[in-house]
């Protein structure tokens, strides 16, 4: 199975530890949002998504790139929330949670002050949307099917009947154009 | 835009578009995960292993000195009569052992019976 990570996550296991921040930094918005469907707190969610950084860190050596690092990352994060709900005792809760619960809670929790030194993912998200709603239909398009429903190139050429060089050339001027957007809220750093 | 902070809203972008996005994220998260991986780990070599027991026995000794010289009273005898004197330090009653001797001669002494002297 192809995995966009596998030359950083070589280059990691071989040594270079700081590589491991490109992962970090790709991944921490979805581990975290998984993380608070469990912990039902933002920070308790950071804390425990820290924590399956670490552990998906300190077993890379046994990671056999079998399935994509993602789903190993992310069954890492739900045993992570599982043992959090476990030692706060509340296991009540966990029979309610399913993993498919989704975004719809974000609308009860959305008046929530964004803490000092955070990023405001709602405001982003809001941006974000609308970029994408503007795009070129051929853009939006490749923007889908890698990006939402995690398509391979050859899978994406099939669907598109373009080549893959087209479909790379596309994926990556959309991507462009909707980073471009979320760089405002970034510029403090 | 440095490469960092191109994949890290190379991500966010995805996050978004997969509508998987907590409210807010921390600015320094990455960092804070760093900085556990860059920890230095401790390793216990044969010099930390006999400082620890070392520093556990002196934590040891320094205890029951401390129970036996302050946490109890002290409690003086005196070989004159204290009738008619002043008592000054704290005092338990005594009783001497009047209990029943045996001669050695008469019979075999029992293991729990006194000897007569």
């Amino acid at each position: 199975m192809q995995d966009d990570d596998k030359p950083v996550l070589d280059e990691i296991i071989n040594g270079n530890i700081s590589k491991y921040e490109i992962i970090i930094n790709k991944y921490q918005a979805r581990i975290i949002s998984l993380c608070f469907r469990y912990t039902k707190s933002y920070p308790d969610a950071e804390e425990v998504a820290q924590e399956a950084f670490l552990k998906a860190y300190n077993s890379l050596n046994k990671f056999r790139f079998e399935s994509k690092f993602y789903s190993w990352l992310h069954r890492i994060a739900i045993n992570c929330s599982l043992n959090y709900i476990n030692s706060k005792e509340k296991t009540k809760e966990k029979e309610t949670i399913s993993e498919n619960s989704g975004l719809t809670e974000h609308k009860g929790v959305a008046s929530v002050e964004t803490p000092y030194n955070a990023y405001n993912m709602q405001i982003m998200a809001e941006k974000i949307e609308s970029v994408y709603n503007s795009l070129p239909e051929d853009l939006k398009l490749v923007i889908k099917l890698r990006d939402i429903d995690d398509l391979s190139y050859d899978e994406i050429s099939k669907v598109t009947k373009l080549p893959t060089g087209t479909i790379k050339s596309k994926l990556h001027r959309a991507r462009e154009i909707l980073t471009r957007a979320l760089e405002k809220y970034t510029e403090d750093e | 835009m440095n490469d960092i902070k191109n994949i890290k809203l190379t991500g966010f972008v995805k996050a978004i578009l997969k509508k998987e996005y907590p409210l807010y994220i921390s600015k320094n998260f990455s960092s804070k995960v760093m900085k556990q991986i860059n920890k230095p780990v401790r390793e216990y070599n044969f010099f930390n292993y006999g400082l620890r027991i070392a520093s556990a026995m002196t934590f040891a000794v320094i205890t029951l000195f401390v129970m036996d010289n302050v946490l109890t009273d002290k409690i003086q005898y005196s070989k004159s009569s204290t009738i008619n004197q002043e008592i000054l330090s704290p005092t338990r009653n005594v009783a001497n052992q009047m209990e029943k001797c045996e001669d050695v001669k008469d019979s075999i002494q029992s293991s729990d019976s006194l000897q007569c002297k």
